[in-house]
């Protein structure tokens, strides 16, 4: 019965994952994909190139500083939001989870055209409203003039879409957590800080470890978000992240040997960066299917 | 965050006080914090929905109101002029349909492949079955860039760019691993007694799959598919590689393209994109909490 699921995964991932590492010690342009030229194998040369390129570094640095920045502000709303979901009345829940379902069922892409109409220089009406706020310069304000900002958007849209999830799941772990126990920390004189850590967060651990883990990797592997967004300005480089980069260099560039290094570099890190969550995920499973 | 350090009178139990004044002094206060909250409530949904409800209202705008200095905050006069345009667009409803196509596919095979693997991994033995559970989770730690270089070059020689079949193929990469996990915690929430009983009593393991865990995990199973569904729809990266061919493009392209290609007519492409959401928030809405729960059971309890 498990047959077809292993021959399929081996032909969507296995395949392509042993063909991403072949590709990645070859020379693979666009003589060998259309010219049907005979690949040459390069060794670790594409490797050594990745490595010792400044692009690969600045590409790196700006993935991580914003997969930090984007977990730690998705993982930190959605504590606050999950738990201004236990302390209001029921109709306010409701509209709220209404609010937080409808925006998660938002598909990514629908987010590009909303927010750059958001944004929109002459008629965006974020911009209005910023800039009636005094928090704005002018109306016609350009976010993606300066990589800074221009990633301010990225990371709103991402947390953005990204915090119904989170929300919900921590908000359903908090409802299972014992009232019993709340009520016991209370009485034995516990505030609120006290309570939260001592007997919500260890209640709600793995529940957090989970989402963590997720957020991590999806916003690692955001695309869409940047690719989509990133042409409205200039400076388009200071958008590069690790998958863009490999993209850029694979399909825009057709050397897809180098974009193929990248990827794999990209992969490799990926796994050490979730490597402490992951292996407590992989444990829990693991614990479960040897009892 | 919350941190209020009076300590919360909320559910003192047994009616031991019998003073009135501060009983109802404490009640007043808690009043107060409540509507706080629900205040700070619902300014957040309002927030966050806000974007939605912009896409929504401008869609249903004329041009000269969609262009105000002063923003308008309610569609007035309202108009489906937008959707009017949007399906006027070359190719819009052709890419629809090609989504249709593709999603239907994917979310099938991956629904049969799925729920037989998902089956086994729940309820049978055999050895390897530890490893092929963490494989499935491990498997979705691979970024999506990576397999498109060799998806592309790998469809390229088969033939199979620019064809739903290919795509499909593809799709099966990212949406198999998560049926198979999700449908997992599913059927394996369903008590393995019930399954049991009904064996001692008589049936088969046939019968008892058919009249216990079938029904059972029927919700989990409707929740899987339809969050198959969504991933596919959905998805971009794919599509914009895997086809060039304009006539071939799944929706999540095709607005893409519109956005640069024709300039910007924000009312149609405001209104094509509620209508590329519409489906899949109505899909969602109907199993927004098993999903919640699909994604953390899979991998917290068996």
């Amino acid at each position: 019965m498990v047959a077809p699921l292993i021959t399929v995964l081996a032909l969507v991932l296995l395949v392509p994952l042993v063909r991403l590492i072949m590709v990645s010690g070859q020379e693979y342009g666009l003589d060998q994909l259309i010219g049907g030229k005979p690949v040459r194998w390069v060794g670790l040369d594409n490797f050594v190139k990745v490595l010792t390129s400044q692009d690969f570094y600045d590409a790196l640095w700006r993935t991580v500083k914003f997969v930090v920045v984007s977990v730690a502000l998705t993982i930190g709303l959605g504590l606050a939001l999950a738990h201004l979901l236990a302390k209001v009345s029921a109709p306010v829940r409701v509209f709220l989870l209404l609010s937080l379902v409808t925006v998660w069922a938002m598909p990514p892409i629908i987010a590009m055209p909303i927010w750059r109409w958001l944004i929109d220089q002459r008629f965006g009406v974020l911009n209005y409203g910023l800039y009636k706020a005094g928090l704005l310069p002018t109306r016609t304000f350009n976010w993606f003039a300066e990589p800074f900002t221009g990633w301010m958007v990225i990371t709103a849209i991402v947390v953005w879409g990204a915090l119904p999830f989170v929300v919900i799941s921590l908000h359903a772990a908090m409802t299972a957590v014992s009232a019993d126990h709340v009520e016991a920390a209370r009485l034995d004189g516990a505030g609120a800080w006290r309570v939260f850590t001592a007997v919500t967060l260890p209640a709600i651990r793995s529940t957090l470890l989970i989402v963590t883990t997720l957020s991590i990797i999806w916003n690692y592997r955001v695309f869409a978000q940047i690719w989509l967004l990133r042409d409205i300005g200039a400076n388009k480089d200071s958008y590069y992240t690790l998958g863009i980069w490999s993209y850029v260099e694979s399909f825009s560039n057709k050397d897809f040997g180098y974009g193929a290094a990248i990827a794999l570099v990209s992969v490799v890190l990926l796994a050490a960066l979730s490597a402490v969550a992951v292996r407590h995920v992989l444990r829990s499973a693991a614990d479960e299917n040897g009892s | 965050m919350a941190i209020s350090t009076a300590p919360d009178p909320v559910r003192i139990p047994t009616a031991s006080t019998p003073g009135r004044p501060p009983r109802q002094r404490r009640r007043l206060g808690r009043t107060v914090r409540r509507s706080g909250w629900n205040l700070l409530g619902v300014l957040v949904g309002l927030v966050m929905i806000f974007p939605v409800y912009w896409m929504v209202s401008s869609s249903f705008k004329t041009g000269i109101n969609l262009r105000r200095v002063t923003p308008q905050w309610f569609p007035s006069p309202f108009t489906f002029d937008s959707y009017a345009r949007a399906f006027a667009q070359p190719r819009f409803l052709g890419s629809l349909l090609n989504s249709v196509l593709v999603v239907t596919g994917a979310a099938l095979a991956a629904l049969v492949i799925g729920f037989l693997a998902a089956l086994a991994l729940a309820r049978m033995n055999f050895r390897g079955r530890g490893a092929l559970v963490i494989l499935v989770i491990a498997i979705q730690m691979v970024p999506i860039e990576g397999l498109i270089i060799p998806m592309y070059l790998m469809l390229n020689k088969a033939g199979l760019t620019d064809s739903a079949f290919g795509l499909i193929l593809a799709y099966l990469s990212f949406v198999l691993p998560f049926t198979v996990w999700m449908l997992r915690g599913f059927i394996a929430a369903v008590p393995k007694d019930l399954e049991e009983a009904a064996m001692v009593d008589g049936c088969s393991r046939g019968q008892a799959f058919r009249r216990i865990i079938l029904p059972l995990a029927a919700p989990g199973l409707v929740a899987t598919t339809v969050f198959a569904v969504i991933q596919a729809w959905n998805e971009y990266l794919f599509a914009y590689v895997l086809l060039k061919k304009n006539d071939k493009q799944t929706i999540t392209v095709w607005l893409d393209t519109f956005i640069t290609t024709k300039g910007v007519d924000w009312g149609a492409l405001m209104a094509a994109s509620t209508l590329v959401a519409l489906p899949i928030v109505v899909l969602f809405a109907l199993i927004q909490r098993k999903v919640a729960a699909g994604i953390t059971a899979g991998a917290v309890k068996g």
